[in-house]
């Protein structure tokens, strides 16, 4: 009996061929099929061909045209107003991030290596400051965090008092590129000082594929792993 | 003019940042565009305007790194996918982006040989569809592909069950498609 589809073999099979996997494929394995749904691949193309069973006349909708027009001047407005209050205010955000943690190449396109960012920016009734790494903030205020990542996947935020263990504070989905970290339908993530003292650092850390909190600890005292970036972001609390 | 060369003359306009040719592309496209969203059954309809948005104007941006003008529709549906998968990890935070990762890939399209995209036609997934064994995941794909009128979640709602399950259902199919697309490419990249 032919085993199933794992990220070995089907690396192994990129390079060279398995008559045995092939004929098992070809057949139809729902374990193969849920793998392959998660890996990079044609889907473009997948759905191109299931569209294609009822095609569809092209649109009229000279509103939507006009909208998506509007929408796309929003951004150069955006960017202009924010580069204002930046010169204004002479604020710049300080990013720390991790390098590259490169990982063996597995023959997968987009490879098992990534770069991460994280930033944090106090939260108030005047909106969000930039914090600069390792600043002192008061006690009482809320962090909420943004993040440039090259890795799309599942990721993990740990807090940090001082030396102590990292503990989890969340898990998220990330994107690709930059967000701003959520939690659910309930808008920003905000992590309350309230009550906290002295230097605390934010880990996160993220991969392509699910990992467990040990691995994600690993990861921080390692400073990376196999697949996996870390990046942090350091306060001090102050009264 | 053909197809194709009308095709190439539409992105070199878009490229450009013709406007006229945006908009040629956003009206040919919008339709499809929307109906693959609606096989994302959490995403309710302003979320859907929204993420079109998103889409082409992403698409306008990026239209510069296709390659190869006949993976244009399948490069457009994969920056769509994409861009509606990233908006449900913003939502799941929780449990199922852990078991369900997104990969943002917009040039997938383009691991798909030409030679073995001209060979490509919708008989594959008539056939595919035609071997699924009578029941509701065929029923469910025929009402989504083949007639092609309900969104995933109105699907749910005539045939009373939850709009996970619809969803589960064609991306399981989906699942069928493009493992025969990948074993294509496979057996072709070890033809003799």
């Amino acid at each position: 009996m032919t085993a199933h589809l794992d990220a070995a073999r089907w690396a192994a099979l990129q390079t060279k061929p398995d008559p045995a996997l092939l004929a098992h494929l070809a057949e139809g394995c729902d374990v193969c099929d849920a793998f392959l749904a998660a890996m990079p691949g044609p889907d473009g193309e997948v759905d191109r061909l299931l569209l294609s069973l009822a095609p569809r006349a092209a649109s009229t909708d000279e509103l939507a045209w006009a909208r998506l027009r509007r929408y796309q001047r929003r951004p150069l407005m955006r960017g202009l107003l924010g580069l204002a209050a930046v010169a204004v205010l002479g604020i710049a955000a300080v990013a720390l991030s991790r390098p590259a943690v490169e990982a063996p190449y597995s023959g997968l396109k987009g490879g098992s290596h990534g770069t991460l960012e994280l930033r944090a920016a106090l939260k108030s009734t005047r909106g969000l400051t930039p914090v600069v790494d390792g600043a002192a903030v008061p006690s009482g205020a809320a962090l909420v965090f943004q993040v440039r990542s090259s890795v799309a996947g599942p990721a993990r935020l740990f807090l940090q008092r001082g030396d102590a263990q990292p503990v989890e504070l969340t898990q998220l989905g990330l994107v690709q590129g930059a967000q701003e970290l959520e939690n659910g339908d309930d808008g920003l993530l905000g992590f309350s000082l309230a009550g906290e003292r002295g230097p605390l650092s934010v880990w996160l850390v993220a991969a392509e594929a699910p990992m467990s909190v040990e691995t994600a600890l690993e990861a921080i005292r390692a400073g990376g792993d196999d697949g996996v970036v870390v990046a942090k972001v350091r306060v001090d609390v102050t009264p | 003019m053909t197809d194709r060369e009308a095709l190439v003359r539409m992105l070199d306009g878009v490229k450009r940042g013709d406007d006229a040719a945006c908009r040629q592309m956003y009206l040919s496209w919008r339709p499809g565009v929307v109906r693959l969203l609606e096989g994302f059954a959490q995403l309710d309809a302003d979320e859907r305007e929204d993420l079109v948005q998103e889409i082409f104007t992403r698409a306008f941006r990026a239209v510069g790194n296709l390659k190869s003008p006949d993976a244009f529709e399948g490069w457009l549906y994969s920056i769509a996918r994409n861009r509606g998968l990233s908006a449900l990890a913003r939502r799941q935070t929780r449990n199922e982006v852990r078991e369900r990762y997104v990969h943002e890939q917009d040039d997938s399209a383009e691991l798909i040989p030409d030679s073995v995209r001209a060979e490509l036609d919708i008989s594959i997934v008539r056939r595919l569809i035609d071997e699924l064994p009578e029941g509701p995941e065929k029923e469910t794909v025929k009402l989504f592909y083949v007639e092609g009128e309900l969104s995933a979640r109105e699907i749910g709602e005539r045939m009373g069950v939850g709009k996970s399950a619809v969803t589960m259902r064609l991306e399981r199919f989906r699942a069928r498609v493009k493992r025969h697309l990948m074993v294509e490419v496979l057996k072709r990249r070890w033809e003799p």
